[in-house]
């Protein structure tokens, strides 16, 4: 079934959208919001194509969803632009905006049924009698909610809940879906599951989506590409690839997946750089174009399963702790003064590390990345 | 802007019918045959009657607060701890009085105190005395009376803020250490502070400038200040005291009213109310402040938790017996007035002694009676109109707009709920004395619209506080424009808070006496003043058929609330009948 043979009416994004099919490229150009003295967005610019499946990542007042606000039209930016498909929307009312949007709190409107509520953006655009009859059917449909039209949203779970909102949202074939953490309410195998259906739907419908959530796996598994926030700032926009291989900031590095940070002294000679760590007694060269530091203390990140291990009752390192977890096992190594976590594959036959072995430590070079001592 | 237009109208009524007049007042206080002087202050304050009067006064208004928080606290807490079914009913059983006609309530425990009425038989009966105890008409029908009608003042901001109490609070203390009773000292009892501080404001205040209790169950020598008032207005006539002793009044309740606004404007507040003392200093901090203090707690932790531990065991019982009997003091006077309506004796006695309807043929035969009844029906009627017309919009400029001017504005719409109606009627009759406006029902409308537009004004607040924006912003993002999205979306979201704010304001205008003692004229009598006349001049049981009658139709506004709720409420009564 696709969706986007249905006729709405083209009131629905007058003013703002263009006829043309590829609708949906959002770029935000040096916006910041203020709130008093506090930058909660500070200078982001981010594009995005049409079609595009971004999620905004971040911790609790990182300015993820003031962003997504801004663009929303809920909020006011103190300065920069937001533009669709090359119009400057920052002076557009929210109601005219034309966008998607589902809430954390799935906002169903709950004196109307879950019919009249996918009803509600069609009527608002016009539309009456039977073709938003067939609309809502078929919207129902696509969020696997054929036969609810006549139930009140109290009367659904929270998860048929989220699903009704997200037909309401795409039922006037919005170019561009906003979601504001949607899965944050529901428990984890139901958002599992929603994660997978939302990501039929946007291959389906097609809109743009922007996508917030503070769940890196979630982040990661859904999106195209993940925008990663801290502070306000846009730390770093990529595949999730990307982010995992080549972090931008030692934020980012820490943020996305596990990571290891180990204080190292630099030497600079030529276009090469040499970052020694005394504990470890490692040396690892980088070009200098790739080390984003320039004083001479930085912060090796190495991720745990670039990080060997091997029996060695001469060494000096020492396994502290140990957890197994069915094909790896995680290890806290002792190494001088600092911790460090491994994650070494579990083979058949070979023991597991126990608390207190010696083990020789070795870091693969290559899978390292310098970054400036002050996090 | 927008919040200026807003709030225009309830701005422009407030300051023609109530700021003016009020102004005139205190200036007229201050005059003395067409001239300045402080000729009205200085008589006051050489005669020793008024000090009287006036200490009289505090006293009953302080007694009543205490023995009100007394005996509202282990109510409201049992309440808390109820399901939310069984709070919501006993929440109503609290709120039925509370709409009931203060009329209907003192006319009851007349009946009641009276020397051959109930309580006298029974104490009779249990050989508990020998002869009738005189309860009534002296100040222990006041003291009674009052208590009976300022309770729920008191049981609803206690509930409310012990409601909110986290009871896993109380269970981490049990945990850490405290037996339950001292558990409740340390953690329950500091976090309703602000409830039993609003609580004891709002009855203090209240029973400073009552009226028409102390004036029906009070003796004729022991005048409360808000009697002297009208005495001087309407029989002695003097009118430069009645305005000097209207200011001191309202300036006294105006200043508790200010020094507590804090806790009063806290109701605007978005910010989510705080679970913890919001005092900050602990038992442990003020120890450590006093090492005495520290010493001494040492000493008697031992006695003290085995104090506790006793305590723990009678705990529930008391709580429970506690709770009960205030219940049973708040529904009493309907036990009495119910069977009552029904009496076929010409007199009043209680029990009847058989039973008939000739009360309710008797009321429905006489047109002065089914006048006033339609005159009180239609101008409470127009103002409770009135009152939601410039409420709604005043309650979202202060809701959902910032403005400088915010928390006087607020401050002033709801200050007559605190400024006593006696004050602001004998403003009234000043401000219209001598114009055609006195005896015009549109003087009972503009009265009734002040004094009922601060109700609806408070329950669109709390409406408009627990509405859930996200809708709003959602039906935006589905593109519907502000006006469209109030229409669709938060207008039929908030009706049953509308139709709480209409019930309100009616009934505070359908119960009105003491308007009505200065405004009323040949053509214009409300109700209440012919049940006053009655209540006065002869008691009859024709009063308790009024109060059957207001019973039936206010539950029957209550069902229709509840309808409306529920068919908002996607359809869960429940939901919508618990606060």
């Amino acid at each position: 079934m696709s969706v986007s043979t249905a006729m709405v009416s083209e009131k629905a994004t007058a003013g703002v959208a263009t006829s043309q099919s590829q609708r949906g490229s959002v770029s935000v150009n040096s916006l910041t919001k203020m709130f008093g003295p506090v930058k909660a967005v500070d200078d982001v610019s981010l594009s995005i194509e049409p079609g595009e499946f971004v999620a905004l990542l971040g911790s609790s007042g990182s300015g993820k969803s003031t962003l997504l606000m801004m663009i929303a039209g809920f909020e006011v930016s103190s300065s920069g632009d937001i533009m669709l498909d090359g119009v400057r929307i920052n002076d557009v009312p929210s109601h005219r905006r034309g966008f998607g949007m589902v809430f954390q709190s799935y906002a169903l409107f709950p004196h109307m049924t879950i019919a009249e509520n996918i009803a509600y953006p069609l009527r608002r655009r016009g539309l009456r009698g039977g073709d938003v009859e067939r609309e809502v059917t078929k919207a129902l449909k696509l969020v696997a909610l054929d036969g609810y039209g006549a139930r009140l949203p109290s009367q659904l779970s929270g998860g048929q809940q989220q699903r009704v909102a997200l037909a309401r949202a795409l039922v006037f074939r919005p170019p561009l879906l906003l979601m504001d953490e949607p899965l944050g309410a529901l428990d984890r195998k139901l958002r599992q599951q929603l994660q997978m259906e939302i990501k039929l739907i946007h291959k389906e419908v097609g809109s743009t989506i922007i996508f917030v959530t503070h769940d890196q796996e979630e982040a990661l598994s859904m999106a195209d590409r993940v925008a990663v926030l801290e502070r306000g700032r846009l730390q770093q926009c990529g595949t999730p690839r990307e982010l995992y291989e080549q972090p931008a900031t030692a934020f980012v590095a820490d943020f996305i997946g596990e990571m290891n940070f180990l204080p190292v002294e630099l030497r600079r000679s030529g276009g090469e750089v040499c970052a020694r760590s005394a504990d470890v007694g490692l040396e690892v060269v980088q070009e200098a174009s790739q080390v984003l530091t320039s004083g001479d203390r930085g912060l090796l990140a190495v991720r745990p399963e670039y990080i060997g291990l091997t029996p060695d009752e001469r060494a000096t390192a020492t396994v502290l702790e140990s957890a197994y977890t069915g094909t790896n096992q995680s290890v806290l190594v002792q190494v001088g003064s600092i911790r460090l976590t491994a994650r070494t594959s579990v083979s058949p036959g070979r023991p597991l590390f126990q608390s207190g072995q010696r083990v020789r430590v070795e870091i693969e070079a290559s899978h390292t990345r310098v970054f400036p001592a002050a996090r | 802007m927008v919040p200026v237009l807003l709030l225009l109208p309830i701005v422009i009524l407030f300051s023609v019918g109530y700021v003016v007049p009020l102004a005139q007042l205190v200036l007229k206080s201050l005059q003395h045959d067409g001239a300045w002087s402080l000729n009205s202050y200085i008589e006051i304050a050489n005669s020793p009657a008024f000090l009287w009067i006036v200490l009289r006064t505090i006293a009953l208004a302080a007694t009543v607060t205490i023995v009100c928080l007394l005996i509202a606290y282990p109510l409201a807490y049992a309440i808390s701890k109820c399901s939310p079914r069984a709070a919501s009913l006993l929440l109503l059983i609290v709120t039925l009085p509370y709409l009931t006609s203060v009329l209907i309530r003192t006319y009851a425990w007349i009946v009641l105190l009276s020397p051959n009425g109930p309580i006298n038989q029974l104490f009779l009966r249990l050989g508990l005395i020998s002869e009738p105890l005189q309860m009534v008409f002296n100040s222990v029908g006041v003291y009674v009376g009052m208590v009976q009608v300022q309770l729920p003042l008191m049981v609803f901001p206690l509930y409310a803020v012990l409601a909110r109490v986290d009871p896993s609070l109380a269970k981490a203390a049990q945990s850490l250490g405290s037996p339950p009773t001292d558990a409740f000292l340390r953690v329950t009892l500091p976090a309703a502070i602000p409830g039993v501080i609003s609580g004891c404001t709002l009855v203090f205040l209240s029973s400073l400038g009552f009226y028409i209790t102390p004036e029906l169950l009070g003796g004729p020598d022991s005048y409360l200040i808000a009697q002297g008032i009208s005495l001087r207005v309407l029989i002695l006539g003097n009118f430069d005291e009645a305005a000097a002793q209207s200011t001191i009044l309202m300036l006294t309740v105006i200043a508790v009213f200010l020094i507590f606004r804090q806790r009063i404007a806290e109701e605007l507040d978005d910010r989510p109310h705080d679970n913890v003392s919001p005092s900050g200093k602990s038992s442990s901090g003020l120890s450590a402040r006093w090492p005495i203090l520290e010493r001494l707690t040492a000493v008697l932790h031992g006695p003290s938790m085995r104090l506790h531990e006793a305590l723990t065991v009678v705990r529930r019982p008391a709580l429970y017996v506690s709770a009960g009997l205030t219940l049973l003091l708040l529904v009493l006077p309907f036990v009495v007035v119910i069977p009552l309506a029904f009496s076929n004796a010409p007199y009043l006695t209680f029990p009847p002694p058989a039973y008939s309807l000739r009360w309710f043929s008797s009321l429905l035969k006489n047109t002065q009676w089914l006048d006033a009844l339609s005159f009180s029906l239609r101008w409470a009627g127009l103002s409770a109109l009135l009152s939601v017309a410039i409420g709604v919009p005043a309650a979202f400029a202060l809701v959902r707009y910032r403005f400088s001017a915010r928390v006087p504005v607020y401050l002033l719409l709801i200050s007559p709920l605190i400024v006593p109606h006696v004050v602001i009627a004998v403003s009234l009759f000043f401000a219209l004395a001598g114009s055609s406006l006195i005896g015009n029902p549109l003087a009972f409308a503009l009265s009734y619209t002040i004094i009922g537009a601060p109700y609806t004004v408070v329950v669109m607040i709390a409406g408009l506080k627990r509405f859930n924006r996200t809708l709003e912003l959602a039906a935006a993002s589905l593109g519907s424009s502000p006006l469209v999205t109030l229409r669709t979306v938060t207008l039929p979201l908030l009706l049953p808070t509308l139709a709480s704010a209409a019930l309100f304001a009616f009934i505070v205008g359908f119960d009105d006496v003491v308007f009505g003692l200065f405004l009323s004229g040949p053509t214009a009598t409300p109700l209440p003043m012919r049940m006053w006349d009655n209540i006065r001049l002869e008691i009859s049981p024709q009063i308790a058929v009024i109060a059957v009658l207001f019973l039936i139709v206010l539950a029957l506004l209550m069902l229709l609330r509840l309808f409306v709720g529920a068919v908002v409420q996607g359809r869960r009564p429940q939901q919508s009948l618990h606060p």
